[in-house]
């Protein structure tokens, strides 16, 4: 995670959500898992305590109702997209073209084409899947 | 629960009115504000100043102006909680109960009555036919519009869609020795002939032979390649040049990608239109004139700090204590880019950040690029650059790129076809920055009317073996000039005439396939051979011409420069005589003036 930090640090051009506080987590985290959602993953909450959801040209990871910016909420983006009816993905980022979920039951980060759903890449850490996504 | 996430939203949404006040009602009372009836004269002074009427107009339009942006944020926030209770089950269900119908009937007419909303706000859902396209077509479109290349990793810990063919993994470098790049015909690819359809890629074909030769791949196997490899092949190559000393090598810069070359083109043309729009929804100038900087140089629309143009006494106090700064800076002095530099590089760019009035640092709306057409649904189009060309991009401001998205639904079966529903944005739409129109730009890129791509024209100037100069998407092959014609089809003749002399003496005619319709040159091969004698007589029949031609050239060039001397002699006596003749007349002149003051004496 420290290392993502750093690689995210290099580029001042990106707008950063400030930390979430525990009880606004707990609070998404319930909503997910009524909306049929998986929970999330142990590296996405500490990423959360760090920055409330990123956004750089034209991709974007997702916060908890981060201010001013309704369209990088995590809760709202799961319950839109197309993969809402599957128990075992949530998803955490996009880009113009791809989603970033989590898979539970596969343990890895995926990188899923918007459109046909296909899993186009896969990830067993969170730090090259984030930076797949946020095209650094 | 809902109370809570309703909260948190309205957190989210700060500078947009409360859901309480979104009633119809309300909104037509805000409407209706501005065509209040004026104050009386007899009010205080202030009010008078108002309605003087040189002030009349202005302030008119200023509260029309905010009648309008206060009506479009009360849509976004009608639209935002539409689209809310859309995807909220327990809002469905409650419907459903409500209204005795199926829970999938209410979703589908919550789902047409927000169709109904955006509609009426000009954002307009349809339903069209789908053609998927392939998964390597898509990745050449990717590539082409971020203008970079992924490496594709086979030996990472997870799974990838991309793969590297066997004939590709089979290359070495023996089965390139002794082949030249004109080996390569780059047409044989079927692959690469997607790739060349975009304008970035057909200026990289020139070095595709060499890269394809240090790969190890033959001619013979190039043909079999497919999108992923071609890829590969560039990204060995352009890693090295993007990125030499970088940590991470996962992506190369291939070119600019058409998404940031879109943005640039925009901003070129529609400088004072954006500003308009900013101005407008009431961001910090200091905000758009940092953007339009970042359009102009970078093609990028968000994420970059803005920065303080003059230094602060706290700025100075706070630099020069770090010593990030000489003690000879005053207060009022400009921030350099140098000094920015070396303040962000220590780690202390807040201190010079702009800042607003409750001295948080000044924010703008998130800009994305928006494909009008999506990609998936491009599988019908023949030139698949289409897809990233201008007029299929606009530029759209958050909430309503979510907005424009919030309806997207693919693989609705009706038979074997297959539909979509889309919201479609306004053809010639460049910029869209809000429902109502003035807060859109129009811009026609011109591509599809003025320079169309003509694909014809370039493949048969391909197919005559010309390599293109000029690698414009929308290019059509000049006229050539008359002398150079002339030249070219001389030049054809001869060669065609040597082609013709060595077969003659080698004796060798080459096989023509019977399915093929055979060409040109094989169709003068067909023709009954001379003998050496008839070529020899020929030869010596042309080299008699050419010396006659050569003589008559010469004595045309003697007499010319014949005629140029007299010509110059013609002149330089001319120039004499009227020299003398001028000299004469003064001469009479001055004798005639002489003789009549000689007679006046």
């Amino acid at each position: 995670m420290k290392r993502l930090f750093e690689n995210l640090n290099k580029i001042s051009s990106r707008h950063q959500g400030k930390p979430v506080n525990v009880q606004k987590i707990i609070l998404a985290q319930k909503e997910l898992v009524q909306n049929r959602n998986a929970s999330l993953p142990h590296d996405f909450l500490e990423f959360l305590h760090r920055c409330n959801g990123i956004s750089y040209d034209g991709a974007a990871i997702f916060g908890i109702a981060p201010e001013g910016r309704i369209f990088l909420d995590l809760v709202q983006a799961n319950k839109m997209s197309p993969l809402s009816g599957f128990p075992e993905l949530v998803i955490l980022g996009c880009d113009e073209f791809d989603y970033l979920a989590y898979n539970a039951k596969r343990h890895q980060y995926q990188i899923i084409d918007k459109e046909d759903s296909e899993v186009l890449e896969e990830y067993s850490d969170i730090e090259p899947a984030i930076l797949h996504i946020l095209k650094i | 629960m809902v109370k809570r996430r309703v909260e948190k939203l309205d957190g989210a949404f700060p500078d947009f009115v409360n859901e309480a006040d979104l009633s119809l009602d309300q909104i037509l009372d805000t409407i209706s504000a501005s065509n209040l009836p004026l104050p009386e004269p007899e009010q205080n002074s202030q009010d008078e100043k108002i309605n003087r009427f040189e002030d009349f107009y202005q302030n008119k339009i200023s509260e029309t102006c905010d009648d309008i942006l206060m009506l479009e944020k009360n849509a976004a926030t009608i639209v935002q909680a539409d689209i809310e209770n859309l995807y909220k089950g327990s809002f469905v269900r409650e419907f459903a109960a409500r209204y005795h119908m199926d829970e999938n009937d209410a979703r589908e007419k919550l789902r047409l009555d927000l169709a109904g909303q955006l509609q009426s706000w000009g954002m307009k859902c349809i339903n069209k036919r789908h053609y998927a396209l392939p998964r390597e077509i898509k990745h050449i479109i990717r590539m082409d519009f971020y203008g970079t290349v992924d490496k594709i990793d086979e030996k990472k810990d997870g799974r990838s869609s991309k793969k590297l063919s066997d004939t590709y993994r089979r290359r070495s470098p023996e089965k390139t020795a002794g082949t030249k790049p004109a080996d390569y015909n780059l047409g044989s690819s079927p692959v690469w002939i997607v790739f060349r359809q975009f304008r970035s890629f057909r200026l990289l074909e020139r070095n595709l032979p060499e890269l394809l030769i240090k790969e190890g791949v033959s001619p013979q196997d190039y043909k079999r390649l497919n999108a992923y490899d071609l890829s590969q092949v560039l990204y060995n190559h352009y890693i090295t040049k993007s990125k030499p000393d970088a940590e991470r090598k996962e992506r190369a810069n291939l070119f600019l990608g058409a998404k940031y070359r879109f943005v640039k083109a925009f901003i070129r043309r529609n400088k004072t239109a954006l500003r308009r729009i900013m101005d407008m929804r009431g961001y910090d100038h200091r905000y758009t004139e940092t953007l339009i900087k970042h359009m102009e140089q970078y093609g990028v629309t968000g994420g970059f700090d803005v920065i303080e143009k003059n230094y602060t006494q706290e700025m100075l106090e706070e630099l020069k204590k770090r010593k990030l700064l000489s003690p000879e800076i005053k207060v009022g002095d400009p921030i350099t880019d140098d000094q920015i530099a070396r303040i962000k590089a220590a780690g202390f760019i807040g201190t010079i950040l702009a800042r607003d009035e409750s001295g948080n640092p000044i924010t703008g709306p998130e800009l994305n690029v928006h494909h009008k057409v999506a990609v998936q649904d491009c599988g019908e189009k023949t030139n698949f650059a289409e897809v990233n060309q201008f007029k299929n991009l606009c530029l759209i401001i958050e909430p309503y790129h979510f907005f424009a998205h919030s309806l997207d639904r693919t693989g609705m079966a009706n038979g074997a076809e297959y539909y979509v529903s889309r919201i479609e944005i306004g053809e010639d739409v460049a910029f869209y920055g809000g429902f109502n129109k003035l807060f859109q730009i129009e811009y026609d890129f011109g591509q599809s009317r003025t320079g169309l791509y003509n694909r014809n024209a370039l493949d048969a100037f391909r197919n005559s073996k010309r390599l293109l100069d000029t690698g414009d998407e929308y290019w059509q092959p000049d006229k050539m000039p008359r002398r150079q014609k002339k030249a070219a089809k001389k030049l054809k003749q001869k060669q065609a005439l040597a082609e013709k002399n060595t077969q003659n003496t080698n004796n060798a005619v080459p096989p023509v396939p019977i399915n093929r319709p055979p060409e040109k040159d094989e169709e003068i091969i067909e023709k009954p051979v001379r003998t050496k004698e008839k070529a020899a007589q020929r030869r010596d029949k042309i080299s008699r011409k050419k010396d006659e031609y050569m003589r008559l050239r010469k004595n045309l060039i003697e007499k010319r420069k014949q005629y140029l001397t007299l010509r110059a002699a013609k002149k330089s006596a001319i120039k004499t005589i009227s020299r003398f003749e001028d000299e004469r007349k003064l001469e009479k002149l001055i004798q005639y003036t002489m003789k009549s003051q000689g007679r006046k004496r």
